[in-house]
Order: structure tokens, then C-alpha cells, then sequence
């Protein structure tokens, strides 16, 4: 679960983005709407803890049993996270030291969904870019932290592969809340919001 | 993830094998020339009995003395006679003055220049009384064959141990395909915790370091059928080289992350 109170994202001395209170609670997907420049991606480095230049305060929730086990973020922008030398199965599973059969057949079942099962050997420099954003986002949901954050989703999806995340986010059955961002809305996300005069305002 | 590990534990098998036969051939060279030094004693020759004890004493203190033995006028006379055939003269021999020898014998392997030393500060003390009897000379050229051999392996150590942390480190790298820097961006960016893989990383590395050892260990034993001059290594050798591959492997973990951080 995630709560936001109050929080103003800053370039140098400027307030660029101020937030409210927004809770997002697990399994729950947001999107935050917005022009170039409007301070989305800082929003979202900030709540990955990779921005500093914010005040307020914002809070990633989790019992504690949970919290030792689980990755608090993992964002994904416009960089390419794949080894373009290892297999689409292999950059899924880069991160997890022992992966259970369980997680075998989920992955095997979300490669499926996105049209991957076919290329499931393919070395991950073969595929375009659609494609590697789809494999980050199962990374992640195999992976499942407590947020996913994807930044400029419209750039990476069109329409039939933004549903397609939405089938895997339902396959998935993931525990971790989505926070997404985009120039354009996107009407399957639980939460909307919308940056109006340097402000996040619900829709 | 096994099969990599089963890879470096042969690779390194072979490499500590090769470095033990090397090892051992060195050590044979070394022992041979040792064990000519081991024959020769030093001898004491003196008339004062008691001097003879005293030094003795003060020696067998020494815990690298392997031996002394004490010649007495009799024996030495016997000895003569024996060697040299003067039975005929032995008449003579028997009224005639012989001192008494002292021969001190050096366990096997330790007469190198330290221990040398610390006979010579023994005897030194008493110099007026004794006449010293020892084939300096050969001592000198052997000592120097063997420190020049014991150099030589340990230069050629720290250059083989150098080598097989590149060569790891290489290894590893051509093995999986990485470059490290995408690697560990790649790693961290799809949640992966970094203690958990060095954790991981240094549990392989005790598990490929055991096995490596015992199996290089264990690959004396075809080679002692046809040459029994090869001898497993000790447990000092294996305890050495057990914390030197996981050293090399420890390091080669450092060098990968080194290489993003």
C-alpha cells in the first residue's frame, strides 16, 4: 500500500508538483496524466527513491513479515533493463536465486498471454521494444514488489498490448500496486489522475 | 546454475592438479639435494672431554639437530685400521695420540643458512678448543640450488595465482555471456538484491573451492601407481590452497561488482 500526503516535487528551488493524498492500496494500478515536463517521471523517481528534491511525506506500506521479502519498487522507463544476451526466460528470472516450479508455469503462462511463447529462447537484443517493455512488466510481476512503477506507458503499448497488460496484471493475480504514467488516459486504471496547474487533481 | 558450477569445479580441478605435479616436482629436486646435505655432518675434533658434553648439550637443544655422535680414540683407531688396512701398524697406531670427534647430523631438509647460523654461534663460543671440519663449499652451492628452487616456485606461485584470478574472472565473464556493467544495471533494475547474490555468489564459491580441492586431491592417487615419487599434497598444502581458490574466487566476485559500482 502506498500513501502520499502532501508531497511537492522540486527542480532546484521551484515547487514543480504538488500531490494531495492519494492511497493506493495492493493490487490496485494508478495513472497520473500529463504533458512533458510536468514533474511525472520525478514524481515516480521520488516514490523509487532515486529523487531527493522533494518535501512532504510518502509512505510504501506492507506488513512487516512481508516487507523483509518483498523489493519495495522497481520502475520501468524507457531504458532498455534486459541482457541482450540471455533469453527472454533467463531476464525473467535474473534477479530470483531459486526459481520454483510454480513460477515456472506463471511465466511460462504470461509469456503465453503476450506472445511471447513462441521467441521464449530469444535472446532479448532480437526483440523490439514493445516487446521488452512486455517482458520487463513480467519480470516484475513475477518478481512483485510492492510497487510497480512504469513511466510513459502510452509510449510503450498501443492498444491491443495495453490490454494485453491488463490480462497479465489479472493472470499475474499480483499483490503489487501499479503506478503508471502517461501522456494520454488510459481508462482501464483503477485510480485516474491528472497534473492541472502544477497540481495532482483526481478525474 | 549447475552446470556452471560443475564447469569451474573441473576447470580449477585441472588447474591445482597441474600446479601440485608441479609442486611436487620441485619439492623432489629440492629433497634430493637435501638429502646430500643431510650425509655430510659436521665434525668436532678436540681433546677436552668435557667441553665435548657441554657443547653437546647446548646443541641437542636445538630442535633441528637430528643427531650427535661422540668418537672416541679407540674406535677412531679401529676405524683407521679398518679403512686403511694398517693392521700391520697397529703397534704403532696404539701408543700414538688420536682425538676425539664429535659428528652432528642435521634433520632432513632443515640445514638451510638460518639453522647453519645458529650452530656456528654454538660452536664459535668454544673455537680456541675445537678444530671445525665441514665442506663449506658444497653446503654453499647447494644452498644456493635450493633457495634458488624455492624462489623460483614462489615467484612462479604468485604469478599462477594471478593468472587463475583473470582467468576466473574471464572465464566467468565469456561463461555467462556478461558484461557486468549491463549485468548489475540490468540486476538492480529487475529487483534483484545485491547481498542476496554476493551471498549466493560466495556460497558457490565455497562449494566449487571444496570440491575443487578434494577432486585434485583425490587425482594423486591414479598418478602414485606410475610414479610413486608423486605424493598428495599435505593438509597444510590443501588448507593453503583452499583459502587461496576461495580467495581467487572472492576476489573475481569483487572485480564483477567493482566493475558497475
Amino acid at each position: 500500500m502506498l500513501k502520499i500526503d502532501n508531497l511537492i516535487i522540486r527542480t532546484g528551488d521551484y515547487d514543480l508538483l504538488t500531490t494531495q493524498n492519494i492511497i493506493l492500496d495492493k493490487n490496485e494500478s494508478m495513472l497520473l496524466v500529463g504533458k512533458n515536463n510536468s514533474g511525472k517521471s520525478l514524481f515516480l523517481k521520488s516514490i523509487h527513491k532515486k529523487y531527493f528534491n522533494h518535501n512532504g511525506n510518502f509512505e510504501i506500506k506492507v506488513s512487516t513479515f512481508l516487507k523483509k521479502k518483498r523489493k519495495e519498487s522497481i520502475l520501468i522507463d524507457y531504458e532498455n533493463n534486459l541482457i541482450g544476451d540471455y533469453s527472454i526466460y533467463k531476464n525473467i528470472t535474473l534477479s530470483l536465486l531459486k526459481v520454483s516450479d510454480k513460477t515456472k508455469e506463471l511465466i511460462s503462462d504470461l509469456c503465453s498471454m503476450a506472445k511471447l511463447g513462441e521467441i521464449y529462447s530469444t535472446k532479448s537484443s532480437e526483440l523490439s521494444y514493445s516487446q521488452t517493455k512486455m517482458v520487463e512488466i513480467i519480470r516484475a510481476f513475477v518478481v512483485e514488489p510492492i510497487l510497480i512503477l512504469i513511466d510513459d506507458i502510452d509510449n510503450f503499448f498501443d492498444e491491443i498490448n495495453m490490454n494485453t497488460f491488463f490480462e497479465l496484471k489479472k493472470l499475474s493475480k499480483t499483490k503489487s500496486s501499479i503506478i503508471a504514467t502517461s501522456k494520454i488516459l488510459i481508462e482501464k486504471f483503477d485510480k485516474k489522475y491528472r497534473i492541472q496547474n502544477e497540481k495532482v487533481v483526481i478525474l | 546454475m549447475i552446470k556452471n558450477i560443475f564447469f569451474f569445479i573441473v576447470m580449477i580441478s585441472i588447474a591445482l592438479f597441474a600446479y601440485n605435479i608441479f609442486y611436487n616436482v620441485i619439492d623432489v629436486k629440492i629433497n634430493a639435494y637435501q638429502k646430500i646435505l643431510d650425509k655430510i655432518p659436521i665434525i668436532v675434533v678436540t681433546d677436552n672431554d668435557s667441553l665435548l658434553y657441554k657443547v653437546s648439550s647446548e646443541l641437542d637443544t636445538l630442535n633441528f639437530i637430528d643427531k650427535i655422535y661422540f668418537i672416541m680414540p679407540d674406535t677412531l683407531r679401529k676405524n683407521l685400521i679398518k679403512k686403511y688396512k694398517l693392521e700391520t701398524a697397529n703397534r704403532y697406531l696404539k701408543n700414538s695420540y688420536l682425538p676425539k670427534l664429535m659428528k652432528i647430523y642435521v634433520k632432513n631438509g632443515k640445514f638451510n643458512s638460518e639453522n647453519k647460523t645458529k650452530i656456528a654461534s654454538v660452536l664459535k663460543k668454544y673455537k680456541n678448543h675445537f678444530t671445525i671440519k665441514y665442506n663449506d663449499e658444497l653446503w654453499q652451492e647447494i644452498n644456493s640450488k635450493t633457495e634458488f628452487l624455492k624462489s623460483f616456485f614462489n615467484n612462479l606461485s604468485l604469478v599462477y595465482w594471478g593468472i587463475i584470478t583473470l582467468f576466473l574472472f574471464f572465464l566467468k565473464t565469456i561463461f555467462n555471456k556478461l558484461n557486468y556493467f549491463y549485468f548489475w544495471k540490468s540486476f538492480l533494475k529487475s529487483g534483484g538484491n545485491p547481498n542476496k547474490w554476493v551471498f549466493s555468489q560466495i556460497l558457490q564459491a565455497f562449494i566449487i573451492s571444496f570440491f575443487s580441492i578434494l577432486i585434485s586431491y583425490f587425482l594423486f592417487y591414479p598418478i602414485k601407481i606410475f610414479s610413486p615419487y608423486f605424493t598428495p599434497p599435505t593438509l597444510k598444502i590443501i588448507l593453503y590452497e583452499f583459502i587461496g581458490i576461495l580467495c581467487v574466487n572472492l576476489i573475481s566476485i569483487l572485480l564483477m561488482k567493482k566493475n558497475y559500482d
